[in-house]
């Protein structure tokens, strides 16, 4: 017990520490090469800095890396909840049909609304936005809409899938029939990007996110009950009809949030909470969520900063890297699981 | 599909301490969930941004006469941008006279009176400005991948330019270093240039592209020269465009020619995407005398149509037009290996196949501005004779 406590004290020191080292980074390193001294002297607000720098670090570097901390951290305890929900290690936002959901939407603003800037008129800038958080919610209404007549986790999960692919192959048709211009926007849109918030989303972007966090914090007891098993759970007076309602809104929410804003993130939903199971050798949901909000926020941050790498000018896109490193980890996470139990 | 058994770390002394206050606990943590719910639901609300746009009486006025994506007030003063297909629907109004705000609306953008620093996010409108002489306004331009123009790839190596987006997204920072002080667009990044103009710059779409006449096209230098303060310059290079243009027209129907028949593009995996009635490459085809087979609707863009379709329509075609980008030229062999019943088509035995490689000419850098060229092109191979003096250069009959 004790050695666990003290294996629990120095990873969450390991991983404030890297989330801090991660941040700074994020900060000084990009695609336009500013000199150290430089960035102190616009941190501190000293006067006669360049403009345009100013303007990067703090218009564009600051709010990209919040936004990648509140990102990567949301989608992580979305892929925690789904897991722990479903007991099954690939459950996920994107395994549930809500990031095909928000695609959708998007898809429906882009590729089907002829006049793109036409929408902007009636939904002001965030038409894009509006629309996958519809798309995103249409899905996670109708799965709740099943999870109250479905008793069944497995066939949730099924279902879910199959909400995702039917909804996928709705984008593949409006594709289909849409001019160049427009197919580019909707492939740039689904590369990822944590750019796209800024200051002036950051209110409704951050205030959603901290909201979504903290209860889902709240629910680190009923978490872990349900990992007991659906009988375990219901002879001890965990409800769970209500339960399973509370925790795909919230997984749901917070995965519609972050795919509306900074669009399709593949790969930290499932990866993160294999990692931080790995490196607190725990499931107790008290000690994981909030590790898994620290990791998922160091892992998007991560995926930010080499995207931006100076000399890669213009930025490659985050959900390939997303993709890239976080197979590679799951990988090695189940090969190192199978080693320690065999 | 089987779940695999997660280690399980609750103990059973946890368990009896479950048992024991779960009740409470359990109770207040979905309470506690469920009330922040519904105050971020009620968050949300407050903070939503739903513009409401009014409706804006037009400028009386305009000088502008075949573009219809845009307006400019007789002053100068005032520009609009509009959807070409619906002139109803008003995008934005650029003004540089700061009490001219008798238009109130959400629309409004402020441009600086003299603008010396400007991102250019298409080809096409280098060319614009490289021909009203403003090639040393732009700070940023898009991908060169495909840029002809040398003075821009040398200001890129000399670091002057920013070459602000590569394969596809843009850059943000790289933006940002620019210091712009406008920056030109076209529709496919509205959703990326939304954090621009957050920040309060300028961003102008330009939609030439989507005008259905080859005049226009050309006319949006108008829209550049009254950004620029140098409209009489726009205008006389505009009025010399049409003039030719508008010469070659007349010549094409006094001649009586007959007209032959045309058709254009190719299949891609079964579907031919062809221009509609109403489009840019039909209009064009009329003005050059030609009688284009796919011209009984009334669509602007173009559509998918079914391989067999095209085939059976176009089989006695009389011309064939190809665009098609690549390093090398294309050949008659190449046509044929892309799919074996192009050889079937009459235009192909005749070789009357007319082509363009925008590989190797810059159609859409300085071809957008010389629509008498590409008009002139059509006229000397559909009708022989015509303009005899006339070398064939964006478009050119296969040999």
């Amino acid at each position: 017990m004790k050695r666990e406590k003290k294996r629990t004290f120095w990873v969450f020191t390991g991983l404030i520490l890297l989330t801090l080292v991660l941040f700074t980074i994020s900060i000084f390193v990009g695609s336009v090469n500013i000199p150290i001294a430089g960035v102190f002297d616009i941190l501190s607000g000293q006067e006669g800095a360049r403009f345009s720098w100013e303007n990067i670090i703090m218009n564009s570097r600051l709010p990209m890396t919040i936004t990648a901390l509140l990102a990567g951290s949301s989608l992580a305890v979305s892929g925690l909840l789904m897991q722990t929900m479903f007991r099954n290690p690939l459950a996920g936002p994107s395994v549930l049909g809500v990031s095909s959901g928000a695609s959708l939407g998007v898809a429906v603003v882009i590729l089907l609304a002829g006049g793109f800037l036409g929408q902007y008129a009636f939904f002001g800038n965030l038409s894009i936005i509006m629309a996958a958080l519809l798309g995103a919610g249409g899905v996670i209404l109708l799965l709740l809409f099943l999870a109250s007549r479905v008793g069944n986790n497995v066939v949730l999960l099924i279902i879910g899938l199959m909400i995702g692919y039917a909804v996928s192959s709705m984008v593949n048709i409006l594709q289909y029939f849409s001019v160049d211009e427009d197919l580019h926007a909707y492939v740039i849109w689904g590369m990822g990007s944590f750019s796209q918030v800024g200051w002036n989303n950051m209110r409704l972007f951050g205030a959603t996110l901290l909201v979504t966090l903290i209860s889902s914090v709240l629910l680190m007891k009923p978490l872990n009950m349900m990992l007991l098993g659906d009988n375990y759970a219901r002879n001890l007076g965990l409800n769970m009809k209500r339960s399973r309602v509370v925790v795909i809104s919230l997984a749901g929410i917070m995965a519609a949030v972050v795919t509306a804003f900074c669009g399709p993130i593949a790969f930290v939903g499932i990866a993160v909470p294999h990692i931080a199971r790995n490196l607190f050798q725990s499931n107790d949901h008290k000690v994981i969520l909030p590790g898994v909000i620290l990791s998922g926020a160091s892992f998007a941050v991560l995926c930010s900063i080499i995207s931006r790498l100076p000399g890669v000018q213009g930025a490659l896109p985050v959900n390939a890297i997303s993709s890239l490193i976080g197979a590679p980890i799951v990988i090695w996470v189940i090969i190192r699981k199978r080693k320690r139990n065999s | 599909m089987k779940s695999v058994p997660l280690q399980l770390l609750v103990d059973p002394l946890s368990v009896t301490i479950f048992k024991a206050q779960h009740k409470d606990m359990q109770q207040s943590s979905f309470n506690n969930s469920v009330v922040v719910l519904v105050v971020l639901f009620l968050f949300m609300g407050c903070t939503s941004d739903i513009d409401k746009s009014k409706k804006i009486t037009q400028p009386v006025n305009d000088v502008v006469k075949y573009a219809r994506g845009f307006v400019i007030s007789s002053d100068k003063n005032c520009i609009i941008t509009r959807n070409p297909s619906d002139t109803s629907q008003i995008y934005s109004i650029y003004s540089s006279a700061s009490e001219s705000v008798t238009l109130q609306n959400n629309n409004y953008i402020q441009i600086p009176h003299s603008i010396n620093r400007s991102v250019c996010l298409s080809s096409t409108h280098i060319a614009f400005l490289t021909a009203l002489g403003l090639k040393d306004r732009i700070v940023g331009v898009p991908d060169t991948t495909y840029l002809f123009d040398i003075q821009i790839k040398q200001a890129i190596k000399n670091g002057t330019i920013n070459m602000v987006s590569k394969g596809g997204g843009i850059d943000q920072e790289v933006l940002l270093e620019t210091n712009p002080e406008i920056i030109f667009a076209d529709l496919s990044m509205k959703n990326e240039l939304r954090f621009f103009e957050d920040m309060g710059i300028p961003v102008v779409y330009v939609e030439e592209y989507n005008e259905t006449t080859p005049l226009g096209r050309a006319e949006w230098i108008r829209l550049f020269g009254a950004f620029f303060n140098v409209s009489k310059k726009a205008d006389s290079i505009f009025n010399s465009i049409s003039t030719k243009y508008n010469a070659i027209v007349s010549l094409v129907a006094l001649s009586n020619a007959p007209k032959p028949t045309i058709f254009g593009g190719m299949e891609y995996q079964g579907v031919w995407y062809v221009s509609g009635g109403a489009s840019y490459i039909a209009n064009l085809y009329q003005d050059a005398g030609a009688e284009y087979l796919f011209a009984d609707n009334t669509f602007t863009g173009s559509r998918p149509l079914d391989f067999e379709v095209v085939y059976d329509k176009a089989m006695d075609a009389d011309y064939w037009r190809i665009m098609q980008g690549s390093s090398k030229n294309l050949t008659f062999s190449a046509i044929e290996q892309w799919n074996r019943h192009y050889v079937d088509f009459e235009a192909f035995k005749n070789h009357a196949i007319i082509v363009c490689n925008p590989s190797k000419v810059p159609y859409f850098e300085k071809g957008t501005l010389e629509p008498e060229v590409v008009l002139a092109d059509f006229v000397s191979i559909l009708h022989p004779g015509l303009l005899p003096d006339h070398n064939t250069v964006y478009y050119h009959l296969l040999k």
